[in-house]
């Protein structure tokens, strides 16, 4: 029988939390002994609040009840995100969690679209996708399970308090044996042969020694960048926004189940409802605006008073050149940071933590962290080709605009992209053609609503189409059409839904509310 | 200027040529797309061939009867490819076209035998898959049952006779309107802007089209006047260079498996047809010449029923596929062994591709650009699992060791770095195997993981050796119900054509 790996997690904002849930979920006490440093003086971050529908998967991994969760974190339901201003003022679109239309045969329905389109016989094609136009009446409603129904046509997320997150998930993993400290950390040990990370040195002078480092204390990157100095690979030339200023207000008309992000003169402004309050943000490129006045653009656009003075973030878009370094693996803002534009960083939070108790061994538990190059290669080549597949998305966003009135949009429409999106987008300017893959985030419906979205129209469509006559188009498109507006129309409101499923105030907290972070009550 | 793209004239009059051809114009019909096939040989093509399950696919793209094609083609079918002599003189693996045992979960079966191994206990994967048992017994039954069961865990393809298949693809493509124009390509004429605009025929006559598909072979009749971009060369993986091929009279019962056993500068294989069976012996002229790979051959084929002909080819592939209007499938675009038995697979990959991204007008955008990187990508992968086969294997001997030690290409080391660290096999975005095949082929190598992944280790753990022991029984049980082989092929040539279940 060996010793437990000793597993330290240096951080607890959402990227500690979710590790130390998962690991403490999937490995039995004599396997691994997991330990979570975090300091109460320094905070978290606490800003990301909307999710993918990916989580699910996690939460399901994991065991996490997510009815509990919802009433737990004063969550709401995410079909998808709006995205108002963004190819033109006065624009908005839905990307949604599902898929527009069903194909025929080999192609894609929007090709199908297009054509009827072009003749003037097909309505917007928003309509052909039961999420949006469920998000645009404020409607909601679980999936059904049987693939035929075209209730099952689409996926949700969460929308949550991420503090009431980090404190949820704190509950989950010390109820399953994960020892928590309050302490900062001063100082980092290496070893001499190796240059692995021994211990870390807290501030009332204690040492925690461990096998295995999980780096989660944000942006500074304590253990990954300023013990090892992996290096930072900034993607600020495509990103531009560097900066943020967060500021929640009172809820004020419908419950949206959808995220909104409204591109303004300097960046991007969100709103994600949530029951108890909206969480807004600002986020933009200090080249572009003061840090003065962009608090005070937001505040003057917020839907509701005011709860909170302004926060302000910093941070660099980019990818730590290697996730998995010695010993430590970062994960959350320490290991990367795209913006939060498509709601990825939780994401890619999960899709690290995941992947690393996929590729860990018998072996390298048993040894006591000796952990075979191969596998920590073959994480790092996964997370690069995760964190590159949502760059390329995102820049797609600030590229695909016709917006002059700006110096961001000016700078942004006119950037030289990665040549890998140059090509994506020749392709669908061309024929509708969405280069598609078999790993990574987004798939072609979220490539579609982007492109129809910010204007970028192609010039024709897959030539099988003509195939299909006339009547059969007219046809199947109608259908399709009906289908979704009867859909939605048997689906309840949104808030009507979430006071019976999951309502904040009627569900106590099962253990004490940690003190930390206190929750706030709806007022 | 009228630059649509509506006449496609094809060169060459091999396999890929006529499945294009049919599959070009049924798809593109009501576009007004008008297919000619410049009825040429294919330099290189082989005289038999082993198909992967997806000719299946093809046949039904092209609207072929099972029945009709068994008949016409001599075809067998094929379950798999029994590898022999690359590790131990005597022994032996399959790469069957089906699985091994049962998800346990989600957790797929072989993780179970992985473990085992580990332990001490190393299982043959073939004791719990219906498919490997089948092609050792010389069974054969379509795939049938529900869903999971393990009746339907497998697929086929087929061996068939090159020159009655063409002859039959030919047909079927006139049947959908394709133009044949017979006759040898004397020259290519390029348009002013270097694309091409016509093949002038030995009798004189200019075919003219817009696209041009080089479906030629080896020797890229059309491609290689607009590539001056050195090939990409896989020879110092595969070093293989020679094909040495006849026909033998046919087995009294034969196995729907293609025999390959390795020689001491290559392999040599038997491919039963239904009324002949296809053997050879594939190898590399520097550690062989012509004459000794012949003898080679006959000390264990003893009598051939033809005389032998020999066929030169270059492993490797071009660095482009598509150039300006032209594109290359099959032979002129990829030359590799046929090992795997994916060439057809591969041409037919790049077809799928192109009906896709079927050009709008001679101008494009990004079409081509995007071909050349999937169905690179497709060609990259069947490179690496064939060079996987010489690098884990253990026959000594000259030829051996330099096929063994090359340093393999980073896309396989990655690969088997996974594998060897922890058993995971990760599939890339386009690759011309799944799990399943490589599964087949690293076991049956005897590659053996440093450890299993945690997670894995614990899901198989659950699974008792009572149960595992009733799955050899049930699998067993399967097997020998299913009607011999070549009961099945006699049946199934006997059905008259069109009937009900010709096509199933
Ligand atoms: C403006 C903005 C908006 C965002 N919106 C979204 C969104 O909508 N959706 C989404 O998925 N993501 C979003 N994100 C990202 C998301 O907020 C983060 O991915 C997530 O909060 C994870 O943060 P973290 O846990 O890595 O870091 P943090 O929350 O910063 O936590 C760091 C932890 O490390 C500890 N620590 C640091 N130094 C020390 C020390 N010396 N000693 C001891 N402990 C220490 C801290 O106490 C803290 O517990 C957004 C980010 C920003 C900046």
């Amino acid at each position: 029988m060996t010793a437990p790996l000793r597993l330290v997690i240096v951080g607890g904002g959402t990227a500690g939390w979710m590790t130390a849930a998962a690991f403490a979920s999937t490995f039995r006490a004599d396997q691994m002994r997991i330990r979570l440093i975090e300091s109460s003086e320094i905070g978290i971050v606490g800003v990301g609040e909307a999710t993918l529908p990916h989580i699910r998967f996690f939460n399901k991994r994991i065991g996490i009840d997510e009815q509990e969760l919802m009433a737990r974190t004063q969550a709401t339901f995410k079909l998808g995100i709006e995205f108002c201003d963004w190819g033109r003022v006065g624009d908005s679109y839905v990307h949604p969690f599902g898929a527009f239309g069903t194909r025929a045969g080999p192609v894609p329905f929007h090709h199908l679209w297009l054509r009827q389109a072009r003749e003037g016989k097909a309505k917007p094609i928003e309509e052909y996708s039961l999420p949006i136009v469920a998000a645009r009446q404020n409607k909601f409603a679980l999936p059904a399970e049987n693939k035929d129904d075209i209730m099952s046509t689409f996926g949700f997320a969460f929308q949550f308090d991420a503090s009431l997150y980090a404190a949820y998930l704190r509950t989950f993993a010390e109820q399953r044996g994960v020892v928590r400290t309050d302490g900062k950390i001063i100082d980092v040990k290496l070893r001499g042969d190796d240059g692995r990370v021994e211990s870390v040195k807290l501030s009332d002078g204690s040492d925690v020694t461990g096998d295995l480092f999980i780096d989660c204390s944000g942006f500074r990157g304590l253990l990954i960048e300023q013990a090892l100095k992996t290096g930072y690979d900034p993607w600020t030339k495509w990103l531009p926004c560097d900066r943020a200023v967060a500021m929640p207000c009172e809820n004020a008309g419908r419950l949206t189940p959808y995220t909104r992000a409204t591109a303004r003169e300097a960046g991007w402004q969100w709103r994600i409802p949530l029951q108890h309050r909206m969480g807004n943000g600002y986020v933009y490129g200090s080249e572009f605006i003061g840090d003065d006045e962009a608090a005070a653009r937001l505040s003057s656009r917020l839907d509701g008073k005011a709860l909170a003075e302004p926060r302000f973030l910093r941070f660099t878009a980019g990818r730590r050149r290697r996730t998995w370094n010695r010993n430590v693996v970062a994960i959350g803002l320490a290991g990367g940071f795209l913006e939060p534009l498509e709601s990825t960083s939780i994401h890619l939070i999960q899709v690290a933590i995941t992947t690393l108790i996929d590729y860990l061994t018998e072996q390298s538990l048993a040894d006591g962290g000796d952990f075979d190059p191969r596998i920590v290669d073959g994480f790092n080549r996964w997370i690069e080709m995760e964190y590159d597949r949502v760059r390329d998305f995102l820049i797609l966003h600030y590229h695909a605009t016709e917006r002059d009135d700006a110096p961001i949009w000016n700078y942004c429409r006119n950037m030289q992209i990665p040549d890998s999106l140059a090509h994506k987008m020749e392709l669908f300017r061309h024929r509708a053609h969405v280069v598609t893959y078999k790993d990574g985030l987004f798939l072609e419906p979220s490539w579609l609503a982007v492109y129809f979205g910010q204007r970028v129209m192609p010039e024709a469509y897959d030539p099988r189409v003509a195939a299909w006559s006339d009547e059969e188009l007219t046809k199947w498109l109608g259908t399709m059409h009906a289908r979704i507006a009867e859909g939605v129309m048997r689906m309840p409101a949104h808030e009507e839904f979430l006071a019976q499923y999951c309502p904040a105030s009627a569900m106590p907290p099962k253990s004490e509310m940690p003190t930390m972070i206190a929750a706030k009550r709806p007022s | 200027m009228n630059t649509a793209v509506k006449n496609v004239v094809i060169a060459g009059g091999g396999s890929i040529a006529w499945i294009a051809a049919s599959a070009l114009r049924r798809t593109l019909k009501s576009n007004g797309v008008e297919v000619t096939v410049v009825d040429s040989p294919e330099a290189g093509a082989p005289a038999a061939r082993w198909t992967l399950p997806s000719q299946r696919g093809a046949h039904a793209q092209i609207a072929l009867n099972e029945a009709d094609f068994m008949r016409q083609a001599e075809a067998t079918y094929r379950l798999g490819s029994e590898i022999r002599a690359w590790q131990t003189p005597n022994g032996g693996f399959l790469i069957a076209h089906g699985d091994i045992g049962a998800p346990i979960d989600v957790t797929p079966f072989y993780k179970y035998l992985l473990s085992r191994a580990m332990q001490g206990n190393a299982e043959n994967p073939e004791m719990y898959s219906v498919v490997a048992g089948a092609a050792r017994m010389g069974r054969f039954a379509r795939p049938m049952g529900a869903g999971n069961d393990l009746s339907a865990s497998f697929t086929y393809g087929y061996h068939l006779d090159e020159r009655a298949y063409v002859m039959m693809l030919r047909a079927q493509a006139e049947k959908f309107g394709v133009r044949v124009v017979p006759g040898r390509i004397a020259a290519v004429d390029r348009r002013e802007d270097g694309d091409i605009e016509s093949l002038t025929l030995d009798d004189g006559q200019a075919v003219t089209g817009d696209l041009f598909l080089d479906c030629t072979g080896a020797t890229g009749e059309l491609i290689s006047r607009l590539d001056d971009a050195p090939r990409l060369d896989w020879a110092h993986w595969l070093p293989c260079d020679r094909r040495l091929t006849a026909f033998m009279p046919p087995s009294a019962e034969p196995a729907a498996l293609t025999r390959i056993l390795a020689s001491d500068a290559g392999w040599l294989f038997q491919a039963p047809l239904a009324r002949a069976n296809f053997v050879g012996h594939v190898y590399s002229s520097a550690h062989l010449t012509d004459e000794g790979a012949l003898q080679v051959l006959l000390r264990i084929a003893g009598q051939l029923g033809t005389p032998p002909e020999i066929t030169r080819f270059n492993s490797g592939r071009r660095a482009k596929f598509w150039l300006r209007n032209c594109i290359a499938l099959g032979g002129s675009a990829v030359q590799i062994e046929p090992l795997a038995g994916a060439d057809l697979h591969l041409a037919q990959l790049g077809l799928a591709t192109l009906l896709e991204l079927y050009p709008l007008d001679r101008r494009g955008g990004g079409e081509a650009q995007e071909f050349n990187r999937v169905v690179g990508e497709y060609a990259d992968s069947l490179r690496d699992f064939t060079v996987a086969h010489y690098r884990l294997s253990k026959r000594p001997g000259a030829f051996w060791d330099t096929a063994r030690t090359a340093e393999p290409p980073e896309t396989l080391a990655v690969k088997l770095d996974l594998y060897g660290a922890g058993g995971r096999i990760d599939i890339r975005d386009h690759e011309v195997f799944e799990e399943g095949e490589w599964v087949w082929l690293l076991m049956g190598s005897g590659l053996m993981p440093r450890a299993l992944e945690w997670q894995i280790a614990r899901a198989v753990s659950g699974l008792k050796s009572q149960q595992a022991s009733e799955l050899r029984d049930y699998v067993a049980r399967l097997v020998t119900s299913m009607p011999r082989h070549i009961d099945f092929l006699h049946r199934v040539r006997s059905t008259p054509a069109n009937a009900p279940g010709a096509n199933a």
